[in-house]
């Protein structure tokens, strides 16, 4: 056990640095002067002298590259060249809108994704299945943002019962700021759940297979209860694999799905980094995100030896 | 009147080709504390008979006939009340203990499970009682072993673990399929004896299912021998052995092989092959691989006809006894 | 078989477009700005007076060449880096495996934002995220496939006959999983056409005055609330176009793999 967490812990900090530097060499290295990024090729010289004396972008990139991981072990992540504050500040605002988002979407997609999947699976090849399933394969091929689009049209357009985007904030009470997220988040959660429910639904089917689970059934056990006590915890890895998988796809979904509804998150901050040339901000931003995908998989990987014991002697 | 009475069962699955007679009118008894050992090559619907007495065939299968256990017919009850006899009066144990333990599981829990299904043991009292179960299929040091994951565990203590299993709720019948097939030969033999001296303590009726017919012959008194999916021969064993009345019989008997006999001797075989379900032939389903078969066995199926003290065969060709 | 014709239907559109549209999917028509669909603009009008069904056409051929380009230029590297895993196993794998892990850490849209923050915007930046981002994919699959292969014993017979590695690849791990990287690569079309649309919407894809479905849905927001019917048309594509070939994934999945046939 503590040989395969040690192995996997290892591979988890190689993985995150290795992120941070490609990271470093596209932004700031590979296009050339970083100062010409940000301002432009034909930026007046007295302007570029200035931003790299600001930035220190005169020192070599190893230089650099050491100050800003190192700045992040102090919680640092230097200031933002255009709104000229902290960007720890910037992104931890943002995040009150992203966090929740990306959250709530998780949840809601896992929870549907299950009751779907094993919905489905217990009514193999009946109509139920063949539903469950035109479903996610309709969720499988909508364009999120376009989701999201139909939905402003339906609900605000025509019905005008929510707003067609904006964040209205957690300062009015935490009811006014959770009905600005509830489409944005039901948008995000289609195919999260379309995906989760297609492996949910073969996983309980291929366990359902298993020999034990006729042992289950041989000792008294009625089909639900041998659904409960033997096939989900075993139907359970393939689950959380692909749930890893999804957290990279919700973070990126919320860039898009913030963009949708105009809400103020972290997407919006880098959408506006990208076209302000603030890469003190693009910078960060990534390397979280980046993070953010690498511990979450590194999460799932103790969770797979929680769940099968069998993963504990291996490595 | 008989513990498990057996009548007429028809069995059909759903294959890719349609529904197919897995089992065709098989009928046997068992009394209480009886043992009967059924046997036939791999196809020959022995396990799907014994799956459609627990109430376990796959998804779509149809049976007919009658299960009667004391009387009451198990294809008649609704599956809470099947749920109530599984595990509890009648206990069964799988070919593959690799397979058959749940590997997310501790075994003392997966012991444990039916004797608070059954018999609503809970906490420190369901665990005494695996104890003692493990100690009494002969597992070495039940304390540690109880909270053993599969994957920690051989195969043969597997299978003991099973029976274990399937010991809990004390079982008027316990069926075994094959229980020995996957274990290595040195094992085959302790768990073989296991079992037999489990169903004479306890006094449990066996049903026993082997494609060795040397197996079956050596651990039970009745013997019902299977070939597509019907009984060809049954009887009490040593009525059998006396005098393997058919054919088919005949060639699974030459089949084992005997120690001391000469190793250049060739391993006899029975030409051929176990037929596809869904092909059977509207008479004797032997009479493509039979020696002796006749155009009246691809015709006509043979009624069973007594041929000896407690014994019947199925067979066009019977020799004549005295 | 509705795969088939879903995605038959798209590249005829991209084809057709080559050659004729119904009007010219750039020529501004102010005067007809924001039009229902009519006789002669079936799927009405933009906010430029564009006709949306040209648009639509010649958007077609934006996704197909994305992806098209994407696919191949994931498929050719990964398919190296997998096949060359499986060979040889030991260090080579690790590193490969590893490089795979940090790929898999930067999701296409990030891949996306780095280029465009370094290099500026354009449509380069997102095949090259795309194609980038599907090396691993394809690294991971055919490395599995291809272990399994190297564990057949006709490989063994191969091997016993004297060849080498590169040789034993070409002939007999390849062709053996090739079913399996063109599945691959159906599904992986999918998801470059929703992936470009989603760039492209965000700005960080193509480019005006290149026709692209995702832009047209994000300049189509600004008037959803005087012709919500103009945001319907290109999603509508993107769906259709999505779900034809992932049909056809699925269908060729249970080709090659009776097994997975019977789990979904």
């Amino acid at each position: 056990m503590s040989i395969f967490l040690a192995r996997r812990f290892l591979t988890f900090l190689i993985t995150l640095s290795g992120a941070s530097v490609i990271i470093f060499l596209l932004l700031e290295v590979l296009p050339g002067d970083p100062a010409l990024t940000m301002l432009g090729v034909d930026a007046p010289d007295s302007a570029v002298v200035a931003i790299r004396l600001e930035l220190g972008l005169d020192r070599p990139a190893a230089v650099r590259y050491a100050a800003w991981i190192a700045g992040l072990f102090h919680g640092e992540m230097g200031l933002s060249y255009v709104y000229k504050v902290p960007v720890t500040e910037l992104i931890g605002q943002r995040l009150q809108v992203t966090l929740p988002l990306a959250i709530g979407s998780m949840a809601l997609a896992t929870l549907a994704a299950l009751s779907l999947g094993i919905f489905a699976a217990t009514n193999h090849n009946r109509i139920g299945d063949y539903g469950v399933m035109g479903f996610s394969q309709l969720g499988l091929a909508i364009p999120d943002f376009w989701f999201g689009i139909l939905l402003i049209i339906l609900f605000a357009v025509i019905l005008h019962w929510l707003p067609s985007g904006g964040f209205a904030g957690w300062d009015d009470g935490i009811w006014r700021g959770a009905r600005s997220l509830l489409l944005p988040v039901f948008t995000l959660s289609l195919s999260l759940t379309a995906v989760m429910t297609r492996v949910t639904r073969s996983a309980v089917l291929e366990v359902a297979r298993e020999d034990f689970v006729r042992t289950a059934r041989a000792k008294g056990l009625s089909r639900r209860a041998a659904l409960w006590r033997h096939v989900l915890r075993n139907a359970l890895v393939p689950v959380l694999t692909i749930g890893g998988v999804l957290v990279a796809t919700v973070l990126t979904g919320t860039l898009v799905i913030e963009n949708v509804f105009s809400l103020p998150g972290v997407g919006k901050l880098i959408f506006d980094a990208i076209s302000n040339r603030d890469l003190m901000v693009v910078k960060n931003v990534v390397l979280l995100f980046a993070a953010i995908v690498v511990v979450v998989n590194f999460m799932v990987d103790i969770l797979y030896a929680m769940v099968d014991p069998r993963i504990r002697i291996q490595t | 009147m008989a513990l498990l009475s057996v009548a007429d069962l028809t069995v059909e699955l759903q294959t890719s080709r349609g529904m197919a007679p897995a089992v065709r009118g098989v009928s046997f008894e068992l009394e209480n504390g009886g043992t009967l050992g059924i046997v036939g090559e791999s196809g020959c619907g022995k396990s799907i008979t014994a799956l459609a007495i627990m109430g376990l065939l796959p998804d779509g299968a149809r049976t007919t006939g009658r299960v009667e256990l004391d009387g009451t017919d198990l294809l008649r009850l609704d599956e809470d009340a099947r749920c109530q006899i599984r595990g509890n009066r009648i206990a069964m144990i799988f070919q593959e203990p690799m397979t058959s333990l749940n590997p997310v599981h501790r075994i003392g829990r997966q012991i444990a499970e039916p004797l608070r299904l059954h018999r609503g043991l809970r906490g420190a009292n369901a665990r005494d009682e695996v104890l003692r179960l493990l100690d009494r299929v002969g597992l070495p040091d039940p304390a540690r072993r109880i909270d053993a994951y599969p994957h920690q565990m051989s195969g043969g203590q597997r299978q003991r673990v099973m029976i274990a299993m399937a010991l809990s709720c004390a079982p008027d019948i316990l069926l075994a399929d094959e229980p020995t097939t996957a274990l290595d030969v040195t094992i085959q033999g302790q768990i073989l004896d296991l079992i037999n001296e489990l169903v004479d303590d306890l006094d449990m009726g066996l049903i026993l299912i082997s494609h060795d017919l040397g197996v079956i012959g050596e651990t039970t008194e009745n013997i019902a021998v299977m070939y597509g999916g019907t009984v060809v021969e049954q009887g009490a064993t040593s009525s059998l052995f006396a005098h393997l009345a058919h054919p088919y019989s005949q060639g699974l008997f030459a089949a084992i092989p005997r120690l001391g006999e000469a190793r250049t001797t060739p391993l006899r075989t029975i030409p051929g092959t176990v037929p596809e379900l869904a092909d059977l032939p509207p008479g004797c389903a032997f009479a493509d691989r039979c020696a002796k078969a006749t155009d009246v066995c691809w015709r006509q199926a043979p009624a069973m006809e007594l041929t000896g003290p407690d014994h019947r065969t199925a067979c066009h060709h019977l020799e004549v006894v005295a | 078989m509705i795969g088939l014709v879903l995605t038959g239907t798209m590249i005829a559109l991209a084809l057709v477009s080559l050659v004729w549209t119904p009007h010219s999917p750039t020529e501004i028509v102010i005067a007809e700005r924001l039009k229902l669909p009519s006789a002669s603009h079936w799927f009405g009008t933009d906010q430029f007076g564009r006709d949306i069904l040209s648009m639509i056409m010649a958007g077609a051929q934006t996704s197909i060449v994305v992806g098209m380009i994407a696919v191949s230029l994931g498929a050719a590297v990964g398919i190296s880096l997998g096949l060359w895993a499986a060979a040889r196993r030991g260090w080579v794998e690790d590193m490969i495996m590893r490089l795979s892990d940090l790929n898999m850490a930067f999701p296409v849209i990030l891949i996306a934002i780095l280029l465009t923050a370094g290099w500026g915007p354009g449509i380069t930046n997102a095949i090259l995220a795309l194609g980038i981002y599907n090396i691993s994919i394809f690294a991971r699959q055919v490395r599995g496939a291809g272990i399994a292969m190297w564990e057949r014993e006709f490989v063994l017979a191969a091997r016993a006959a004297g060849k080498g590695n590169l040789a034993i690849t070409v002939e007999h791990i390849l062709p053996n999983i090739i079913s399996i990287i063109v599945v691959q690569a159906t599904i992986s079309f999918a998801i470059a056409i929703l992936a470009e649309a989603a760039l492209s919407y965000l700005g960080v894809g193509s480019q005006p005055p290149d026709a692209s479905w995702g832009r047209m849905l994000s300049e189509s927001q600004d008037y959803i609330f005087l012709t919500p019917i103009i945001a319907v048309w290109p999603g509508l594509a993107i769906v259709l176009s999505v779900l034809g070939l992932n049909l056809i994934g699925d269908g060729l999945r249970d080709l090659v793999d009776p097994r997975m046939a019977r789990r979904r």
